[in-house]
């Protein structure tokens, strides 16, 4: 027995275990990080940390730290990859609707500015940035380039913007926002005002029909519910009292440059 | 809006409320509160979800040692501020809880 353990510890791997745990936290640090996505703030967030955790509690926390990259690295980069799957994006001028042409189109060249954005979705300045920055809705009309450049979101933005708040309102968890957002997103030819969410606070449910609604609320489950139609109205209703500008940065409203 | 409150979660708030208009970190946050970085993380992120934090980064180290990453703080909002004084009200008066808030009764009447 005593010889097996000898036998397995040896000298060099002892010594390179020591290093490797012991003397650079840093470098197993900068390993756990990469299960996080690459855009992931938490991946500079946790280098930057280690330098502020006592030098003799190092080691350990860098092995705590495995498990928030396990379990919140990992559930991003998979929430992200249902994110990323195909969206149905019509190529031409026009904007379809949010997963289909069935309502009235909005021209695709017309964006809204963050702050209108959320008069619109009802939502926060700092939800909205922060949204964007995690790519759960990221401004479609124009996206951010440097920092002069106004971001402009769409009217198909908006929507989903107004969706999340709903959903978010009733108590449903950001990983079953983010799951069906990409769901909705991958259904192309859906017609959009017919399609009710319904959510128990735990899940989403996506009902295309009146009687799914109500099988859903004799099971005892759905108890709140989103009318994607009805929010579309919404939404319509509020932009066209709201300042809109051209995506394509055609606009007479940037100032003239000064000499 | 509901957030599940959870024991970890009600640490978690009494933690950010204790300095309720200071910046926290998440190493200093997790000492504070007691909760391993594995369920704090996902918290913290939650509650920016929500708008009840704010987050940011450090400009520069204010120490000599130009080398270290910029550490990257969090913020209550106002909103933060008045949801997360419902929470802890709330958990004053859950049994569950009683262990926490009495632990931190000097913080209790503010």
């Amino acid at each position: 027995m005593l010889s097996l353990t000898f036998q397995t510890v040896t000298w060099p791997g002892l010594v390179a275990t020591l290093l490797f745990w012991g003397f650079a936290p840093g470098a197993v640090l900068r390993l756990i990080i990469l299960l996080f996505p690459k855009e992931d703030p938490r991946r500079r967030e946790l280098l930057g940390e280690l330098y502020a955790v006592p030098r003799i509690e190092r080691p350990f926390w860098v092995i705590e730290q495995l498990e928030v990259g396990l379990f919140e690295g990992l559930r991003h980069r998979y929430a992200r990859r249902n994110a990323n799957d195909p969206v149905a994006t019509p190529e031409g001028g026009e904007e379809g609707l949010l997963f289909g042409d069935e309502l009235v189109a909005q021209p695709a060249a017309i964006g809204y500015r963050g702050p209108t954005a959320c008069v619109a979705a009802g939502i926060t300045y700092r939800q909205l940035d922060y949204w964007a920055r995690t790519s759960l809705v990221e401004p479609s009309a124009r996206a951010m380039q440097g920092s002069g450049e106004q971001r402009l979101y769409s009217f198909r933005d908006i929507l989903v913007l107004k969706v999340i708040k709903r959903l978010l309102d009733t108590g449903i968890s950001m990983n079953q926002i983010r799951a069906a957002v990409a769901h909705l997103r991958s259904r192309g030819a859906v017609d959009l005002a017919g399609v009710t969410l319904m959510t128990d606070g735990y899940s989403v449910y996506e009902c295309t029909s009146p009687d799914e609604v109500v099988d859903l609320l004799q099971g005892g489950q759905g108890v709140f519910g989103v009318a994607l139609g009805r929010i579309w109205k919404e939404v319509d209703e509020t932009l066209s009292e709201l300042p809109a500008e051209r995506a394509d940065g055609r606009s007479d409203e940037l100032p003239p440059l000064r000499e | 809006m509901r957030v599940r409150r959870t024991y970890t979660f009600v640490q978690v708030a009494i933690a950010l409320m204790a300095d309720g208009s200071g910046r926290h970190w998440g190493y200093e946050l997790s000492k504070q509160s007691g909760v391993r970085s594995g369920v704090m993380y996902p918290t913290l992120q939650r509650m920016l979800e929500e708008g009840w934090l704010t987050d940011g980064w450090e400009n520069q180290p204010q120490s000599g040692r130009a080398k270290r990453p910029p550490r990257r703080y969090y913020e209550l909002t106002d909103e933060g501020k008045a949801a997360l004084g419902a929470v802890l009200a709330e958990a004053r008066r859950d049994a569950r809880f009683a262990p926490l808030v009495s632990r931190n009764a000097a913080w209790g009447n503010c």
